[in-house]
């Protein structure tokens, strides 16, 4: 669907289903899921790494929106994100639960290495693995991140660790990530503000 | 010396990042979910901003496709959940309270103008009688297009008309949605200037080199207004819809200022 003129019609579309499944319309859920199955699909997949666990939490979402429709907030913001948080926490929640703490990037440089006989922990081998998940243009908005910030977003967002584990794996005080997120985090939004 | 409210918000705020990414712990989790529940402005504005950011940070993931079997699995485990479809839904009560509130208004208004009992005038009683059943009117219009606009939406050849702002209204923007098989359109209008009393915005198609009305709309305080337009025949053969500013009522030929134009290029929505 186009987005044109800042009028989102997806998001809109998501208000009116929304307000449907609060009236326990199931063909709203339905409709819900046609429109944004495949984005938590793949928020869900890129944090858990196998498809069993993906189509368990993706459904636990969906029943998750299903069961909690009237304790949505607008205030907190809009559907979408709403449901990108469930998501995320759900799949970030199942990692822990399986003493699944996957070392994401770890793995993956591992694999991307193997296959490619690239030297792990090379920079070459890092930004494949970076490649491999995201779009040419979240690319470009990493990049413009000082290398400090980009490491917070890679561990946080796409990750999945916590900022006691960030710590822990960078060496560095708890203290320091808390605020390194929250510049990535500002920066961020001013690039993606200025339409980038 | 800051105080212990002060401190927890500090310490809240901090964590407003991690809690949108979905990396707190739970007793963290749970510390910031309170905290929301207190309606903290400042907190409440940093969720609203980082959550966009999450949003657009997922929508840069490259995509993959769910099995079809999951569509089908969720459904049969919602069906299973489902309560009985006797029983009057939340949303459903607010729609029917309002409906309640607004007819219990209009009966006592009547009540009391059959006891003649109250020194009120008639005319003053008359008045907000008609003003309650508009608010009736307007609560079974707004919710019977909502729900043609989710059916609409919904169905997969459904098309979309853009129809941009004219100078010097430039600011504003619609777009209308239309079914090759349906009689009618879903116009969603937005950041149109509020209409003068004795105005109103008027919707023309252009069909065959003729121009007819389809409707007429006011717009909210905030500029946007979602309307129905019916009676559409042979919508392929719409060559354009325009929306200009007439008095009340309507009329026959457009007269007035020219505030939206779109030509029907049929472009998908799905």
């Amino acid at each position: 669907m186009s987005v044109t003129d800042g009028f989102d019609v997806t998001a809109h579309l998501d208000g009116v289903l929304l307000g449907r499944i609060q009236s326990g319309d199931q063909s709203a859920l339905s409709g819900l899921y046609d429109s944004r199955s495949r984005l938590i699909y793949s928020i869900v997949l890129n944090i858990v790494h196998n498809t069993e666990d993906a189509e368990e939490v993706t459904q636990a979402v969906f029943m998750r929106i299903w069961a909690k429709a009237q304790s949505f907030d607008p205030q907190r913001g809009s559907v979408l994100v709403w449901i990108v948080t469930i998501a995320r926490r759900l799949a970030i929640d199942r990692t822990r639960s399986k003493h699944h703490r996957i070392q994401k990037f770890s793995d993956r440089l591992e694999s991307v290495s193997q296959q490619d006989l690239v030297q792990p922990g090379s920079e070459n081998v890092h930004n494949q693995v970076i490649q491999s998940i995201l779009v040419d243009r979240a690319l470009k908005r990493l990049n413009k991140l000082n290398s400090e910030q980009r490491e917070i977003i890679e561990l946080s967002y796409y990750c999945g660790f916590s900022q006691t584990e960030i710590a822990q794996k960078i060496a560095t005080p708890l203290g320091t990530v808390k605020s390194r997120l929250r510049a990535a985090v500002t920066r961020l939004r001013d690039i993606m503000g200025n339409g980038e | 010396m800051v105080n212990k409210m002060q401190m927890e918000h500090k310490e809240i705020y901090e964590l407003i990042d991690a809690y949108v990414f979905g990396i707190l712990s739970q007793d963290e989790f749970e510390a910031v979910e309170k905290h929301l529940e207190s309606k903290c402005t400042d907190c409440l504005q940093r969720l609203r901003e980082v959550g966009e950011l999450s949003v657009g940070l997922a929508k840069g993931l490259k995509e993959t496709t769910p099995p079809a079997h999951l569509k089908t699995s969720l459904m049969e485990a919602v069906e299973k959940t489902m309560i009985s479809t006797e029983s009057v839904t939340p949303k459903n009560n607010m729609f029917q309270s309002k409906i309640i509130t607004v007819l219990g208004t209009a009966a006592i208004i009547l009540l009391v103008l059959w006891n003649g009992s109250l020194n009120f005038k008639v005319s003053e009683l008359h008045s907000q009688l008609e003003n309650s059943i508009k608010k009736l009117d307007r609560l079974v219009a707004d919710n019977s297009v909502q729900n043609e606009a989710t059916l609409l939406l919904g169905k997969p050849c459904t098309k979309l008309v853009d129809l941009q702002g004219v100078s010097p209204n430039l600011q504003a923007s619609a777009k209308m949605f239309l079914h090759p098989d349906e009689d009618f359109g879903i116009l969603y209008a937005y950041q149109l200037p509020v209409a003068p009393a004795d105005k109103e915005y008027q919707v023309w198609l252009k069909q065959d080199g003729i121009m007819q009305s389809v409707g007429s709309f006011t717009v909210q305080e905030n500029g946007s207004a979602l309307i129905e337009v019916r009676g559409l025949q042979k919508i392929p053969t719409i060559d354009s819809f325009m929306v200009t500013i007439e008095p009340v009522g309507g009329v026959d030929s457009p007269t007035g200022m020219t505030y939206l134009l779109g030509q029907n290029t049929l472009s998908s929505l799905h």
